[in-house]
C-alpha cells in the first residue's frame, strides 16, 4: 500500500500517564483522513508527535513519510519533512498583512523562487513585498482561497484568520496536512468554505487529517476515520462502514441513547424581560453591536439563541451580566426594573453565567476545585468575612458530586482537568452562587460527547428548578434539541422567534443570514 | 474510584514527609537561608551569637514591611514601585504633624497612616477606574511622593523628639525592638486575612484571573482599589517604623526600597504573575535578604561587589523556585 505518511507503534509516556499506546495511523494520498476521540484520548498528542513538537526520542515508534523513515526534532523539521499542521487556536500576527503572515518564516521567497525555476536569494538585508505580494496571490489563487495578500490581519474576521492559517501552512507544499479542530470558531458559511478547500486539495492529491469532535463534519468531509480512545486505536473504518453511532459507539465504549436527551420541565412565570437592549460598539461611533433586542425567559423555560458567529448572542448576554456598558434599553426580572452595573451587580441579582471562553474567563487555573466553585459564594461558607474550612468543603462536596467531577478529589487544581470537567467546574461555581437566571453560552464547546451529555442532564435539571435559562449555541441539533423557544440574532438584531414547532434547521438557518440593509 | 482507594493514591502521589516539606514553598526559602549562615559562621563566628542576629532581625523590619505591603499588590496583580516613596512622604508627615504641628503620639500616626492610605487610593483610582497601567502610574506616583515630601520638609530633617517614642526603638525584650514584634503582628494578620477572609480569597481570584473573578461576581476594581489603599497604609508604617527609628524624618528615607522589596517577595515565593504566595514567604523572603546583606558584610565583601552577590542570588532563588515549581507539576500528572 502506498501511504503517504504512516505512524507505527506510537508509544509516548508522560509520568504516570500511558498518552499514546501503541497508537498507528496511516494516510493514503489525497485522501482525508478523520481522527476523533473524546478529550484526553490522545489525539493531541499523536498531532504533537507528527508535528515534531515532541521531538524524535522522546517517544517509541516510527514515523514514515513515503515509506522512508523520518526523524523530526521540531516544528519547522516537520514542515520541512512535508507534514503542515494548522493548530487549534487562531494563532495569527494581528498587526501584519497576509502575505507577511504566510511568508513570515521564509521572507526571501526562496520556495516560491525555487519553484519558480529561479535562484534562491539566500540572506538578504532587504525584504521585496511586490515579489511576496504576487507569490501571495499566487498561492492563495492555487488554493480557492479568497483573501487579499495586503489585508491587515486584524481586520479579517476569525474565519478567514483561519483560512489564512491553512494559507500558511500550504505555502510549504505539505504532503500532509493536519487541521486541529479546525471549525471549532467558525460560522456555518465559514465551514462551508473550509470543506470546499479541504474537498480541493484532495483533489489535488495533498493528504488531511481532519481532527474534529463534530460528527456531522466527520461524516460529510472524511474519506476514512480512526478512532482513539484512552491512547489506543479502537477502529479504522472505511467510508462505507461508519455512521454516527458506530463512532460514537466507538468513541465512549457505550451506546449513548440518544445524543441530546431533553427532559420536560414546567414552564412558569416570566423571570427575565429585556426590552429594546442596545450595546454601542466600544470603539467605532455611532455604530452599535447590538441593536434593539427584545425578549423574555420564563421560569423552567430554555430559550435558545441561535444566529451566526459575530451576531452578537455573546454581547447581548455580556451586557446582562454586568460585562458590557449597555447604552439603551430595559431589563425586567420579576416584573422589577434592573440596572446591571457589573458582574457582581448581576450576581446579586440572580444572574449566572458560563462564558464562552473557558480559558480567559473561565477558571483560576492555580487554584485547585473547591476554591474555583466556592469563589461564587463566599457568603455561605464565612463566618463574620471569614471563610472556614468545612463549610468550604462541604459546600464544594456538594457541586462535585451533583456535577459528577471526574477528578481524584476536590483538592485537585483545575489545570490537570480535561475540559469537559473543567467546564463542569465553571458550571458548578456559576450554580453555587444560586442563580435564577442561567446564562450559557457555548456550554459544550470544545468537549467530548460523554462530557456534552452530561451537560445536558445538567441543564434539563436546572431547568427542572425553575431556573430560567438562555443557551448560546454554534451546533444546531444541539441547540434545537435543548430549548424550548428561539430567538435568532442576525447582524445585532433580532432576526425571528421560533417557537419549538416551527423551528427547524432550515427556518432558523433562513433567519440567521437575514441582512437588515439600514443599519445605522 | 472509592474514597479510600483515593485517599491513597493521593498520599503516595505526595511522598513523604520530608518531600512534602522540601516541597513547602517556606522551607524552600529556609534552605538558603541556613546555607548562607552556615558558610558564614565557618568563617566569622560572631554571626552565631543573638546580639549579632537580633541586630539583623530589627533591621529588617523597614525593607521588611515595604515586603508586605508590594507583596498585597503583586498578589492581586499588579506591581507598585510607589512603595518606597508613598513611606517616605507619609514619613516626612508625621515629622511635620510631631514637629512643626505638635501634636502628640495617635494622631501623628493616624496622619501617617492616612496619607499612605491617599496615595495608595490615588493608584488604585488611576489603575481601575482609569484603566492605567500600574507600571506608569506607580512610577509617576513615586516622583509625585518624593516631589512632596522635598517640598513638604524643604529638604531638611525634621526631629521628631518631642513624641517621646525612645521606647519603641529601645532593644527591650529579648534584644529587638518593640517595633519588630509590631511587625511579626502584621505578619501574622496579614496573613490570616490573605489565607482566610472573604477579602484575601477574593484578592487571590483576582490576581490568578482577573476575567475569571469578574464572572464569578467578584468586583474587580473594588478589590483592587481596596487592596491599594491597604498596601498604601502599609508603606506608610514601613516609613513610620524609619521615622520612630532614627527619631527624624527625612525627604532621604526609603529610597530604592520599592525594588528590594519585589526581590523580597521573589525570594519569598510571591508568584509575579499574581494569585500565589504565601505572606509568611515573604518574611521568610525578606530574612534571606537580609541575612545575606549583613553575611557578605561580615565577611568584608566589597560593598560594591556585595549587590552583583545580590542580584546572582536572586537569580538563584528564582531559578529554585521554577526548579520547585517543575517538581510540583510533574508531581501532579503522576
Amino acid at each position: 500500500m502506498d501511504y503517504v505518511l504512516e505512524a507505527i507503534n506510537i508509544t509516548k509516556k508522560f509520568p504516570g500517564v500511558l498518552a499514546n499506546d501503541n497508537v498507528c495511523i496511516n494516510v493514503k494520498h489525497g485522501e482525508v483522513l478523520g481522527l476523533i476521540g473524546e478529550n484526553g484520548a490522545g489525539k493531541s498528542t499523536l498531532l504533537k508527535v507528527l508535528n515534531g513538537i515532541y521531538p524524535h526520542g522522546s517517544y517509541s515508534g516510527v514515523l514514515k513519510i513515503e515509506g522512508d523513515e523520518i526523524k523530526p526534532t521540531n516544528p519547522n523539521d516537520a514542515m520541512r519533512l512535508g507534514i503542515g499542521y494548522v493548530p487549534q487556536e487562531i494563532n495569527v500576527l494581528k498587526f501584519s498583512s497576509v502575505a507577511e503572515n504566510i511568508y513570515m518564516a521564509d521572507l526571501h521567497l526562496n520556495k516560491p523562487r525555487i519553484d519558480a525555476g529561479l535562484k534562491p536569494k539566500g540572506k538578504s538585508l532587504f525584504v521585496n513585498f511586490r515579489e511576496m505580494y504576487q507569490a501571495t496571490t499566487a498561492l492563495l489563487e492555487k488554493n480557492h482561497i479568497d483573501l487579499d495578500p495586503r489585508a491587515d490581519v486584524r481586520k479579517l474576521s476569525i474565519g478567514q484568520q483561519q483560512m489564512l492559517m491553512i494559507a500558511r501552512a500550504l505555502a510549504t507544499d505539505p504532503k500532509v496536512l493536519i487541521l486541529d479542530e479546525p471549525t471549532t470558531s467558525l460560522s456555518d458559511k465559514d465551514v462551508a468554505q473550509l470543506f470546499e478547500v479541504v474537498r480541493m486539495l484532495k483533489c489535488k492529491g495533498t493528504s488531511v487529517i481532519f481532527v474534529t469532535h463534530k460528527l456531522v463534519e466527520i461524516i460529510e468531509l472524511t474519506d476514512r476515520v480512526t478512532i482513539l480512545r484512552d491512547g489506543k486505536n479502537i477502529s479504522t473504518f472505511e467510508r462505507s462502514q461508519y455512521n454516527t453511532s458506530t463512532i460514537i459507539h466507538d468513541m465512549i465504549g457505550r451506546e449513548l441513547k440518544s445524543l441530546y436527551v431533553k427532559e420536560k420541565a414546567d414552564i412558569g412565570n416570566e423571570v427575565l424581560r429585556v426590552e429594546n437592549l442596545t450595546i454601542a460598539h466600544p470603539y467605532i461611533a455611532h455604530k452599535n453591536l447590538v441593536e434593539n433586542i427584545s425578549f423574555c425567559v420564563r421560569a423552567g423555560e430554555v430559550l435558545g439563541m441561535a444566529g451566526l458567529v459575530g451576531a452578537g448572542r455573546s454581547e447581548v448576554c455580556m451586557a446582562l451580566y454586568g460585562m458590557l456598558p449597555v447604552q439603551a434599553g430595559n431589563v425586567y426580572i420579576n416584573g422589577r426594573k434592573v440596572t446591571i452595573r457589573s458582574s457582581s451587580h448581576a450576581v446579586r441579582k440572580g444572574i449566572g453565567m458560563v462564558s464562552e471562553d473557558r480559558k480567559k474567563y473561565g477558571l483560576n487555573f492555580v487554584w485547585d476545585i473547591k476554591d474555583n466553585v466556592t469563589i461564587s459564594n463566599l457568603q455561605d461558607v464565612s463566618i463574620a468575612s471569614v471563610v472556614t474550612n468545612a463549610g468550604l468543603r462541604k459546600r464544594a462536596k456538594v457541586y462535585y458530586d451533583k456535577l459528577h467531577i471526574k477528578a481524584p478529589s476536590i483538592k485537585t487544581m483545575v489545570n490537570t482537568l480535561s475540559g469537559g470537567n473543567q467546564q463542569k467546574v465553571v458550571i458548578a461555581r456559576s450554580l453555587n452562587a444560586e442563580p435564577k437566571i442561567v446564562i450559557l453560552d457555548e456550554p459544550t464547546k470544545g468537549i467530548d460527547v460523554g462530557s456534552k451529555n452530561e451537560i445536558y442532564g445538567h441543564i434539563n435539571e436546572m431547568a427542572k428548578e425553575g431556573k430560567a435559562i438562555i443557551m448560546i449555541s454554534s451546533e444546531l441539533p444541539e441547540l434545537m434539541a435543548m430549548s424550548d423557544r428561539f430567538i435568532v440574532m442576525a447582524e445585532g438584531r433580532i432576526a425571528g422567534e421560533l417557537d419549538k414547532q416551527c423551528a427547524c434547521e432550515t427556518a432558523i438557518m433562513e433567519l440567521a443570514v437575514k441582512t437588515f440593509k439600514t443599519i445605522a | 474510584m472509592n474514597s479510600t482507594q483515593a485517599t491513597s493514591e493521593m498520599k503516595k502521589r505526595n511522598g513523604g514527609l520530608p518531600v512534602r516539606l522540601l516541597m513547602t514553598p517556606e522551607i524552600g526559602i529556609l534552605i538558603p537561608i541556613l546555607i548562607i549562615m552556615a558558610v558564614t559562621a565557618s568563617i566569622n563566628e560572631s554571626l552565631l551569637t543573638w546580639k549579632y542576629f537580633s541586630t539583623i532581625l530589627t533591621g529588617s523590619i523597614f525593607i521588611g514591611m515595604a515586603s508586605l505591603s508590594e507583596s498585597l499588590v503583586i498578589m492581586v496583580g499588579e506591581i507598585d514601585l510607589s512603595v518606597g516613596m508613598s513611606g517616605c512622604l507619609a514619613g516626612v508627615i508625621c515629622g511635620i504633624t510631631a514637629n512643626n504641628l505638635g501634636w502628640p503620639l495617635i494622631p501623628c500616626i493616624i496622619a501617617t497612616l492616612l496619607v499612605g492610605m491617599l496615595v495608595g487610593a490615588l493608584n488604585g483610582f488611576l489603575i481601575t477606574t482609569l484603566g492605567l497601567s500600574s507600571w506608569i502610574t506607580t512610577l509617576a506616583t513615586q516622583f509625585i511622593c518624593q516631589g512632596l515630601a522635598i517640598t513638604f520638609s524643604d529638604g531638611l530633617t525634621i526631629p521628631i523628639e518631642s513624641l517621646g517614642t525612645k521606647v519603641f526603638t529601645r532593644p527591650k525584650p529579648l534584644g529587638l525592638s518593640w517595633l519588630f514584634f509590631v511587625f511579626i503582628a502584621i505578619i501574622v494578620i496579614l496573613d490570616f486575612v490573605v489565607r482566610k477572609t472573604t477579602f484575601g480569597y477574593r484578592l487571590r481570584a483576582v490576581g490568578g484571573n482577573k476575567e475569571a473573578a469578574q464572572m464569578a461576581g467578584i468586583n474587580v476594581n473594588q478589590i483592587k482599589l481596596l487592596v491599594f489603599i491597604l498596601a498604601g497604609a502599609l508603606a506608610a508604617v514601613s516609613g513610620l517604623f524609619d521615622v520612630l527609628t532614627s527619631q527624624s524624618a527625612s525627604s532621604t528615607y526609603g529610597s530604592g526600597r520599592e525594588f528590594r522589596a519585589i526581590i523580597c517577595c521573589a525570594i519569598g515565593g510571591i508568584s509575579m504573575s499574581g494569585g500565589k504566595g504565601s505572606i509568611y514567604g515573604v518574611g521568610l523572603g525578606v530574612l534571606l535578604f537580609h541575612v545575606l546583606w549583613n553575611c557578605l558584610r561580615l565577611l568584608k565583601v566589597d560593598t560594591n561587589l556585595q549587590l552583583v552577590l545580590i542580584g546572582a542570588i536572586l537569580v538563584l532563588a528564582v531559578l529554585m523556585d521554577i526548579q520547585r515549581k517543575r517538581m510540583e507539576a510533574k508531581r501532579i500528572t503522576l
